[in-house]
């Protein structure tokens, strides 16, 4: 089955599409027309079996092959960017203050790209391919949305990937174990007792004691985790007092956790932490509004062998990259974390210096080779083929 | 070579001379009957080109290959620990206080093993294997001796291995990139100004300016370092003022970093500490000492070496584990020419092989040391092949 011939045959409708959305992007929780357009462009292919999310504007439509199988889920996230852009394409965005900065047009057109091999060779495959079109991917809101209505619930292993700004051109990296770190949310409240600033010893400084709790979870980092786990605690906001001349009595903080856990053991001890170190300064101290908006992307081994065994078939080993893991997030691995069902998350490198290529994802002027359009559609058909038929 | 034919063949010279060697221990710069021993086993064997180390207890011994080629190295630490040995095994050491609870008694059984084979076939070698026996790994002395004294000259190339108890018998850690952690240790001193505890208006207070030190130091492996690379930064000692009701004016600290690269650690602790203790009005200062690189593994070395061991006992005899936070003076040999180290699984439950490296029960199934030796002698026919 020559899938990266099929992927050729489609590379112009690739373009095509990939301009349209690129050109008319929604942000976050405003992707009405352009989930539409998606469920239009499944249907003319001859994809009709589509089940709506009643909680986003997403949809999962679903291809049965010709023989019995299992079911592969192939993912695409379909949002903008609030980014005003400024790349100079003559098909750039014509909605001012959006633009599709991450590269999500790209997916899409890739997903079709796919859709449109998969069901020429439909009679072939051995199951069924369910094509998850995701919405909200930016707000990490989506992938949640849709396992938590059911719509995944007959998939037995997960397939997705990103164009990615950071690494060369034409590379592709679907290496197995860790690959996007976890993102996590905390809010930590520091109630103290305001006084006058001339008499401090009326109060309980809630800037003092927030300082302390700043620098004591540093040392969960630094002592208590392990060296060989990659572990970030960013406290990105802090808002304490209300005048110079007046002892702050209360303190907020705001924060995230990067890491490759998925166990709540650092919740756990934050919570430890802050409440602990509050006594020790008289005040009332607790975490709240702990949040687990992604958990890890950790590839599964036997499906990352599957999809670098593809990729080095159809271009050749010197285009599979290992890089090491991002501390960056990804809601995509809660369809596999949710459902327990194994995954593989590829990156497709998009950096060509020659080009004037050099910006990363979410940049003004990120732009993508579209020659790669047909390379994305392939990788992804072919996994979703191997996988469903490599087990017969 | 095919190191299939002629390793079970040297088992039991294997396990004579690891009892041996275990029987008699000597501790670090303390080798010469040890090296006196291996002197005469490698002359045994009819190896002549033999070299005893001025500048310590080591020793070096080249077989000459039949074919023209590259040279290769094979490195055994020869050292043993100043612990009391409890394994209560017939060949126990017979020095009171002193036992090679590291197993360097049987990296030198393993590498006398492999000298035999290799002497005996050095025939079929396309190029020279050089033995490296080095001293006082346990002070992390012995390799940086060695390599000035001249140990490397005419190597292209080194293996080491190191039996490992985290390991299950009958596996092999053969790992591209950083396997073992980098060492730095330090002294860090405060100076403040000395004053009645009631007055501490009137003095600096040096405890209170390492405290803050102590807590930037910890800033430097939670917002300055890479989260993806391994960094430890440890103070084991703080000691601080001479009596409880007197501001104190020094504080002297010992600490010790652990890292995957040697980086610049030393410029960034001494920003952290001059500048804090600046801002508390003392004055601090940092004594650095770099004990030992990270030992690092060359891909093309492993691939080899992966292939070899493959060939030996099958592909599912290899293993990856997370890297070995310990440290290893072979990391110097690997900051001149391409180096690999391997480490041996000696880890059986059912049989009692359970116990830690520098515990005084440690001991190893004699088993597995005939593929130690069979890894390394098939390893260093093919590298030479392959380098040819």
């Amino acid at each position: 089955m020559d899938i990266k011939a099929l992927a050729q045959k489609y590379q112009d409708y690739m373009v095509e599409m990939r301009r349209h959305f690129h050109q008319h992007p929604e942000l976050t929780y405003e992707c009405v027309e352009t989930c539409k357009r998606m469920r239009e462009e499944f249907v003319k292919i001859g994809i009709t079996d589509i089940t709506d999310s009643k909680t986003c504007q997403g949809f999962v439509a679903r291809l049965k092959g010709g023989k019995p199988g299992k079911t592969v889920g192939l993912r695409a996230d379909i949002d903008a960017l609030p980014v005003n852009e400024e790349t100079g394409l003559p098909f750039a965005s014509q909605n001012p203050g959006k633009m599709h900065a991450c590269g999500h047009d790209n997916h899409m057109a890739c997903i079709l790209g796919a859709a449109k091999v998969l069901y020429e060779i439909r009679e072939e495959l051995c199951g069924t391919v369910a094509f998850i079109v995701q919405p909200d991917e930016e707000f990490a809101t989506g992938a949640l949305a849709m396992v938590d209505e059911g719509l995944v619930n007959d998939c037995d292993a997960f397939y997705g990937q990103h164009v990615w700004g950071a690494f060369p051109e034409g590379m592709i990296d679907a290496s197995a174990g860790n690959r996007m770190a976890c993102c996590h949310h905390f809010g930590i409240t520091v109630e103290g007792l305001s006084s006058h600033a001339s008499a401090p010893h009326l109060g309980c400084d809630a800037v003092v004691v927030m300082t302390a709790i700043l620098n004591a979870i540093q040392t969960m980092v630094s002592r208590w985790n392990d060296p060989l786990n990659p572990l970030v605690i960013t406290v990105g906001k802090v808002d304490a007092g209300n005048r110079w001349n007046v002892l702050a009595g209360k303190a907020e903080l705001e924060g995230t956790v990067r890491t490759f856990l998925s166990d709540d053991s650092v919740e756990k001890r934050l919570e430890q932490m802050v409440k602990n170190i509050g006594e020790a300064y008289g005040a009332n101290c607790f975490v709240h509004d702990y949040l687990y908006m992604t958990v890890p992307v950790i590839n599964d081994p036997a499906l990352s062998a599957i999809a670098e065994k593809g990729i080095a078939d159809m271009f050749g080993e010197e285009r599979i990259l290992h890089h090491e893991p991002l501390m960056g997030s990804e809601d995509y691995s809660w369809f596999g974390f949710k459902t327990g069902k194994p995954y593989v998350y590829a990156f497709i490198g998009t950096r060509n210096e020659a080009d004037g290529r050099v910006y990363v994802n979410h940049h003004e002027k990120y732009d993508v080779k579209e020659d790669l359009l047909q390379d994305g559609a392939a990788v992804m058909a072919r996994f979703a083929y191997d996988y469903l038929n490599g087990e017969e | 070579m095919d190191a299939s034919k002629y390793y079970e063949a040297v088992e039991p010279y294997i396990i004579e001379r690891r009892r041996y060697y275990h029987e008699n221990p000597t501790l670090s710069d303390q080798e010469g009957p040890t090296r006196d021993s291996i002197h005469k086993d490698l002359e045994a064997m009819g190896i002549t080109d033999i070299t005893d180390f001025k500048t310590c207890n080591g020793l070096t011994a080249v077989i000459h290959g039949g074919k023209p080629g590259k040279t290769i190295a094979l490195r055994a630490d020869i050292d043993a620990l100043p612990v009391q040995e409890k394994t209560g095994l017939p060949f126990a050491s017979k020095t009171p206080g002193v036992c090679h609870a590291c197993g360097h008694d049987t990296h030198i059984a393993m590498l006398l093993g492999s000298a035999k084979i290799l002497q005996e076939h050095r025939d079929e070698l396309c190029g020279n294997v050089k033995l490296i026996f080095q001293p006082i790994e346990e002070r992390v002395m012995g390799a940086k001796a060695m390599i000035a004294e001249g140990c490397l000259e005419g190597v292209d190339a080194i293996y080491g291995n190191h039996v490992w108890p985290a390991c299950e018998k009958g596996k092999v850690d053969i790992t591209t990139g950083v396997r073992m952690l980098y060492v730095g240790t330090y002294d860090i001193d405060v100076e403040g100004v000395m004053a009645h505890g009631a007055y501490p208006n009137l003095g600096k207070d040096a405890i209170l300016a390492g405290s803050a030190i102590v807590m930037a130091m910890q800033q430097y492996v939670s917002r300055m370092n890479f989260p993806l690379d391994p960094l430890v930064v440890n103070i084991g000692i703080f000691q601080g003022g001479p009596r409880y009701n007197i501001v104190p004016n020094k504080v002297h600290m010992e600490g010790t970093l652990r890292a995957s690269k040697p980086d610049n650690h030393v410029e960034i602790m001494t920003n952290i500490i001059e500048h804090t203790a600046a801002a508390y009005g003392c004055t601090g200062s940092l004594h650095y000492v770099h004990n030992v690189g990270p030992v690092v593994n060359d891909a093309a070395l492993v691939d080899i070496a992966q292939k070899a061991q493959t060939r030996l006992f099958g592909a599912d005899t290899i293993v990856h584990p997370d890297i070995n936070l310990a440290s290893d003076d072979f990391a110097c040999y690997g900051e001149h020419v391409p180096a690999i180290y391997t480490f041996l699984g000696v880890k059986d439950e059912a049989n009692g092989y359970v116990h830690g490296v520098h515990t005084e029960e440690f001991d190893v199934p004699e088993d597995v040391l005939k593929r130690g030796t069979a890894l390394q002698v098939q390893f260093c026919a093919d590298w030479l092949e392959a380098n040819a």
